[in-house]
C-alpha cells in the first residue's frame, strides 16, 4: 500500500509534503477511471476518513485501503464499485451522507455553503432522489443561506421515506422548517 | 249444631255462638257439597251487602275444614264460580245498562262494592290462601276476585272503551274550564290500577296511554295558537300556567306515576318543540329581552328551558351570538393594527374610538352580562363559561388589546383625572383584572404596563402610590412574582429619589461649583426600566454638562463602583425665555417696511419684552439653548450641533414651530409639510401668552404610533423566542427524551399563562437549539429529541 501511496504523494506541483495533494488525487482518479464528481470518490474519502478535500494523508490512505481490503488500483476500483449501492442501502449510505457534510464544509464554520451542498447532493443522490431537481431549485430561492447540519441530515430521511407526490408529509411533524417550506413551495407548483 | 249438618237451608239468623263440635275424621261427599253450598250462599249474601247476620268464625272454620280435608280444589272452584256468576249476572247488567251520565258512578260503585266484598271473602278463605293457593301456585283469593271483575265487567260490552271515552271527555271539559266531578275519575283510575294486579298495565293501556296522547294533541294545537298570538314572555307564562294546571290535575286524581309522564309530554310539546322559535322570536325573544334588560322575562325563560334536554344550549347559543355581535362591533370601532400599506384618512382616524373608552365599554358590557348571569340565569355554569369564551374571542381579535388595557389603567392611575375613592379604585382595578384574564397575549400587556408605569413614575403623574401597589399585588397574585419583579424594583428606585436629591443638595452646598441651575436627579437602575435600547448621547449645553458632571462626582463618590450615564430621553427642564418683541433688524420686517414706505419704520409696533418660563423636555431644552449662540439655525445645523436623533428633533421642532399658536416659540422658514434639512429656524420674538409658565407639549399620541408599535412588537417577539427556548430546555432536561409532538404540547402548556406560542415558532427554536447542541435528534428516530448535557 505504501508503494501505491508514494506513487501519488508529493506530486511536484502540489505543496503538501508527505501527502497526496490535489494533483496527485487527480492522477489517482485518472488511474481509477473515476470522474471527480463520481460518488465513489466520496466513498473513498469517507472510508479514509479524509479531513480535507483533495488531500489524503498517509494515515488516511492506510486506513482506507485496509477498510476496503484493497492493495492495488485494480482492487480499489472493484471494491468501490461493489459498495456503491446508493440511498437504498441505508446502513452504508447514511454514514457516507452524513460524512459528506463535515467533509464539504469549511472547518471554521458551523454550516455548509449552499453551492457545495448542491454539488454534493447531486453526487450523492444521482438520480435516485426524484425530487432533487425541485429541491435544488427551491434552495436557490433562499438567498444563498447556508445549510444546517440538521437540515442536511434530515434530507436523507426525507428522500428515503416521503412519497414523491408529498402526500404523506406531515407539516406538524418533526421535520426542520426548511423542509416544511420546501414542501409548501413544491405543492404550489 | 244449628248451622252444621241438618238441612239445606241453614238458618243463619243472629247465631254467633262458638260451637265446639267433635272433629270429623272424614268428610263425605254430601257433607262437602253442603258446606260448599253454604259457603257460596254466604258469599252471595256478602255480595248483596247482607253480611250482617253471618258468623265469620263459622265460615272461616268451614273453609278451613275443607282445605284440611284436601278439598281445596273444590273450594277454590266453588268460590270462583259464585263470584263469577254474581258479576256476570246482576252486575254486568247494571253496568252495561247505563251508558249515560250515570255510567261512571255506576261502575265506580260496582267496583267499590266488589272490593269490599272481596276483602271479606279473602278473610274467610285465608287458610285456603295460605295453604292451598301456596301449594298450587294459583291466584290468591283477592286477586282472583279482581281478575274476574276485570274479565267479566271491564273487558265486556265495550265497558273499557266507554270508560275511556267518558274519562277523557271529562278531562277535556275541565281543561275547557268546566267544573267536573273529578272524584269519579280518581276512583276509576284507582280501579284500573288495581285491575292490573302486579303492574299498572291495565291502567296504562285503558287510560293513561290514551290520556297522554290526547294531552299531547291538545297542547300541540294550543301551543301553535299561543305562538301566533303572543310574544315570547307571554308564551312562557302561558306554558308555566299549563304546567301548573296539569300538575295539579295529576295530583288530584291521577295515579302518582302519571304525573312525571304527563310533565314529560308537556315539556316536549310546549317547550322542546318550540324553544328555538321562542328564543329567536323577533322583537320579543331572548335578544330583545337582553337588549331591554327584561330580567324577569329572561329568568322565566331560563327556568322553563332548563327543564328540557338541550334547552339551555339553545339559550346560550343565542346569547353568545348577541354578545359576540356587540363585542365585535366595539372591537372594530377602536383603532386596530393597520395592515401593510393601509393609509387611514383623517376622518376615519378621528372616528376611531379612543382606547380608554373602548375598555370602559367592555367593562360595562361585562358588568351587564354578569348582572344577567346572576339575576336571570341563576349563575348557571354553562352560561358563565359561554360568556367567558365570547369575551376571550372578541377581546383578542384586536391585536392591540393588551396595549389598550394598559392605557385604560394608566388613565385611571394618572393625576388629573376624576378622583376615585378607595372602593371605586379597588373596583376599577378588579374589573381591569377581569379583562386581563381574557387576554391571550399577557406578555404583551406586561411590556406595555411597564412602559406606562415608568412614564407615570418619571413624570410624577401617579395619583396614588397605594393604588399602584394594589395593582401590582393583583398582578402578582394572578401571574406570579416574575411578572411584577421589575415593577417592584422601579418603585424601590423611586422611593430613594427624595433622599438622593436632599443629599445632593447638601453636597452642592458643601462643594459649591457655581452651578447655573437647580438640578433634580432621578437615578434609574439599568435593565429595570423600559427604555430604548440605546439612549442617544446628545451634546449638552455647557452649563448642563457641568451640572451633570458635578452630580456624577457626588454619586460615584458615594457609591463606589457604580457608573451613571445621562438619559436625555426622560428628563425635563424649566428654562427662562425672553421674547424681545419686534426687532428692526429682521429681514422680513425690513422688507415690509420698505414696501410701506420709509415713514412706517418709526411707526412699526414695538412690543414690550416678555419673560416666560418654558417647561420642556431635555431635547427641546438642548435645541432651544442653541439659540443663545446665534439667532438662526437650519435643521441640518441643529442636527449636527445637538446630536439629537433626527425623528425626535423633528418632533420637537414641529411642536415649537408648527403646532398650536400658544406654544409657537420658534418661527420656521420652510416649504414642505415635513421639516427638511434646509429649513431655517429663528426665535419667535413676537411670541405672546397670557400665561407666565408655559408647558410645551410634544405632539405625542397617547397610544403608540405605528413605528413604535412595530418596535414593541419586535421586542415582544424577541422575548418570546427566549421564553420558548427556556421552556424547551427545561422540559428536555427533565424528560431526557421526548417525541416532537409531545414536546410541542408541553411547551404550549407551560407558556399558556403568558401567550400562545405558534408551533412553527417552537419548531424554529428547537432547530436553533439543535444547532447550538443543547438537544439532538435520536439516531434511530428523527422524531425523538434527546437532551444533551
Amino acid at each position: 500500500i505504501k508503494e501505491l501511496f508514494d506513487k501519488y504523494a508529493n506530486h511536484p506541483q502540489d505543496n503538501q509534503p508527505g501527502k497526496i495533494g490535489p494533483n496527485g488525487v487527480s492522477r489517482l482518479l485518472d488511474d481509477l477511471r473515476l470522474d471527480a464528481e463520481d460518488r465513489k470518490v466520496l466513498i473513498l474519502a469517507y472510508k479514509m476518513g479524509a479531513q480535507i478535500m483533495c488531500e489524503f494523508s498517509w494515515d488516511e490512505w492506510r486506513k482506507g485501503m485496509r477498510d476496503l481490503k484493497a492493495d492495488s488500483v485494480k482492487s480499489l476500483r472493484s471494491r468501490l464499485d461493489k459498495i456503491d449501492a446508493g440511498p437504498k442501502d441505508s446502513s452504508q449510505f447514511k454514514p457516507l451522507y452524513q460524512f459528506a457534510f463535515t467533509y464539504g464544509k469549511n472547518a471554521g464554520q458551523r454550516n455548509l455553503e449552499l453551492s457545495t451542498a448542491l454539488v454534493y447532493w447531486k453526487i450523492l443522490f444521482k438520480d435516485q432522489f426524484p425530487l432533487l431537481p425541485q429541491w435544488e431549485e427551491f434552495m436557490q430561492t433562499r438567498s444563498g443561506k447556508a445549510v444546517t447540519k440538521d437540515t442536511w441530515n434530515l434530507l436523507f430521511d426525507f428522500a428515503t421515506s416521503i412519497k414523491p407526490d408529498l402526500s404523506d408529509y406531515d407539516e406538524n411533524g418533526a421535520w426542520p422548517v426548511t423542509l416544511d417550506d420546501f414542501v409548501k413551495w413544491a405543492r404550489t407548483r | 249444631s244449628a248451622m252444621s249438618r241438618s238441612g239445606a237451608t241453614a238458618s243463619s239468623s243472629g247465631n254467633n255462638r262458638m260451637r265446639i263440635r267433635a272433629f270429623p275424621t272424614a268428610m263425605d261427599e254430601a257433607y262437602v257439597d253442603q258446606t260448599l253450598t253454604m259457603l257460596q250462599d254466604a258469599i252471595k249474601e256478602i255480595q248483596r251487602k247482607n253480611n250482617g247476620g253471618l258468623s265469620f268464625e263459622e265460615l272461616y272454620r268451614n273453609a278451613y275444614t275443607m282445605v284440611l280435608h284436601k278439598h281445596g280444589e273444590k273450594l277454590y272452584n266453588a268460590l270462583k264460580e259464585v263470584v263469577r256468576e254474581h258479576l256476570k249476572g246482576p252486575i254486568r247488567k247494571r253496568v252495561g245498562g247505563t251508558m249515560d251520565d250515570l255510567f261512571l258512578e255506576t261502575l265506580n260503585v260496582a267496583w267499590s262494592e266488589h272490593t269490599t266484598a272481596m276483602v271479606m271473602i279473602r278473610d274467610i278463605f285465608m287458610y285456603m290462601d295460605r295453604v292451598y293457593v301456596e301449594q298450587q301456585k294459583c291466584e290468591p283469593v283477592y286477586n282472583l276476585g279482581i281478575g274476574i271483575f276485570r274479565d267479566e265487567i271491564v273487558r265486556q260490552d265495550r265497558v273499557s272503551e266507554h270508560l275511556k271515552k267518558v274519562l277523557l271527555e271529562m278531562v277535556a271539559e275541565e281543561r275547557a274550564g268546566v267544573t267536573i266531578k273529578w272524584s269519579g275519575i280518581k276512583s276509576a283510575c284507582a280501579m284500573l290500577v288495581a285491575l292490573g294486579i302486579e303492574n299498572k298495565s291495565v291502567y296504562e293501556m285503558d287510560f293513561e296511554g290514551p290520556f297522554l296522547k290526547e294531552t299531547s294533541e291538545y297542547y300541540k294545537a294550543a301551543s301553535q295558537k299561543f305562538l301566533m298570538e303572543n310574544c315570547a314572555s307571554v308564551y312562557v307564562k302561558k306554558v308555566e300556567n299549563c304546567i301548573a294546571e296539569e300538575t295539579d290535575r295529576a295530583m288530584r286524581y291521577l295515579d302518582k306515576d302519571t304525573k312525571n309522564k304527563l310533565l314529560q309530554v308537556l315539556e316536549d310539546v310546549l317547550v322542546s318543540q318550540h324553544m328555538q322559535t321562542v328564543v329567536d322570536m323577533e322583537n320579543s325573544g331572548l335578544k330583545a329581552m337582553m337588549r331591554d334588560d327584561k330580567i324577569d322575562d329572561m329568568r322565566s325563560l331560563y327556568l322553563l328551558l332548563r327543564r328540557v334536554n338541550n334547552g339551555l344550549n339553545v339559550m346560550t347559543t343565542c346569547m353568545s351570538e348577541y354578545l359576540r355581535s356587540i363585542g365585535e362591533k366595539l372591537v372594530d370601532e377602536v383603532e386596530g393594527v393597520s395592515k401593510e400599506g393601509e393609509t387611514v384618512d383623517a376622518a376615519t382616524a378621528a372616528a376611531r374610538k379612543d382606547p380608554v373608552r373602548f375598555i370602559q365599554e367592555l367593562i360595562d358590557l361585562k358588568d351587564r352580562f354578569d348582572h344577567f348571569l346572576k339575576d336571570a340565569f341563576d349563575n348557571d355554569a354553562s352560561f358563565k363559561n359561554k360568556i367567558q369564551s365570547d369575551f376571550e374571542f372578541f377581546f383578542n381579535k384586536n391585536k392591540r388589546s393588551p396595549e389598550f388595557l394598559s392605557l385604560y389603567i394608566d388613565d385611571k392611575l394618572k393625576k388629573g383625572q376624576k378622583c376615585l375613592n378607595d372602593n371605586e379604585m379597588e373596583s376599577m382595578l378588579d374589573r381591569s383584572m377581569v379583562l386581563f384574564r381574557f387576554l391571550s397575549e399577557k406578555d404583551a400587556f406586561e411590556k406595555y404596563y411597564k412602559q406606562h408605569v415608568a412614564k407615570r413614575l418619571l413624570l410624577d403623574k401617579s395619583v396614588s402610590d397605594d393604588a399602584e401597589k394594589q395593582m401590582i399585588t393583583k398582578l402578582k397574585t394572578e401571574c406570579g412574582c416574575q411578572f411584577t419583579q421589575r415593577l417592584e424594583s422601579m418603585f424601590k428606585d423611586k422611593e430613594i429619589w427624595g433622599t438622593l436629591n436632599v443629599n445632593f443638595k447638601d453636597y452642592c452646598t458643601n462643594n459649591p461649583v457655581g452651578l447655573q441651575m437647580d438640578v433634580g436627579v432621578r437615578v434609574l437602575t439599568a435593565g429595570i426600566w423600559p427604555t430604548q435600547s440605546a439612549a442617544p448621547q446628545c451634546v449638552l449645553p455647557d452649563s448642563c454638562q457641568a451640572a451633570f458632571d458635578h452630580f456624577k462626582a457626588y454619586y460615584t463618590g458615594a457609591h463606589n463602583g457604580r457608573k451613571i450615564t445621562l438619559n436625555t430621553l426622560l428628563g425635563s427642564a424649566d428654562i427662562k425665555a425672553i421674547f424681545y418683541g419686534a426687532t428692526p433688524n429682521s429681514d422680513e420686517l425690513s422688507q415690509q417696511e420698505s414696501e410701506a414706505g420709509p415713514s412706517s419704520r418709526d411707526t412699526a409696533p414695538k412690543r414690550k419684552e416678555e419673560h416666560k418660563i418654558l417647561q420642556v423636555n431635555t431635547h427641546t431644552m438642548i435645541l432651544l439653548m442653541r439659540f443663545n449662540i446665534r439667532p438662526k439655525f437650519t435643521f441640518e445645523q441643529l442636527k449636527t450641533d445637538t446630536q439629537i436623533p433626527e425623528r425626535d428633533l423633528q418632533r420637537c421642532l414641529q411642536s415649537l414651530s408648527m403646532g398650536k399658536p400658544t406654544q409657537r416659540i420658534l418661527s420656521r422658514k420652510g416649504k414642505g409639510k415635513e421639516i427638511e434639512d434646509q429649513d431655517e429656524f429663528t426665535v419667535n420674538d413676537m411670541f405672546t401668552s397670557k400665561l407666565t409658565r408655559i408647558r410645551i407639549q410634544n405632539i405625542a399620541n397617547k397610544s403608540e404610533t405605528e413605528p413604535e408599535r412595530k418596535e414593541t412588537r419586535n421586542k415582544i417577539d424577541e422575548d418570546r423566542k427566549h421564553e420558548v427556548e427556556a421552556a424547551i430546555v427545561r422540559i428536555m432536561k427533565a424528560r431526557k427524551n421526548l417525541q416532537h409532538n409531545d414536546l410541542v404540547v408541553e411547551v404550549t402548556e407551560q407558556l399558556q399563562s403568558r401567550f400562545k406560542p405558534d408551533p412553527q415558532l417552537i419548531k424554529m427554536r428547537i432547530e436553533s437549539l439543535i444547532e447550538r447542541e443543547y438537544i439532538k435528534r435520536s439516531d434511530d428516530n428523527h422524531r425523538i429529541y434527546q437532551y444533551q448535557a
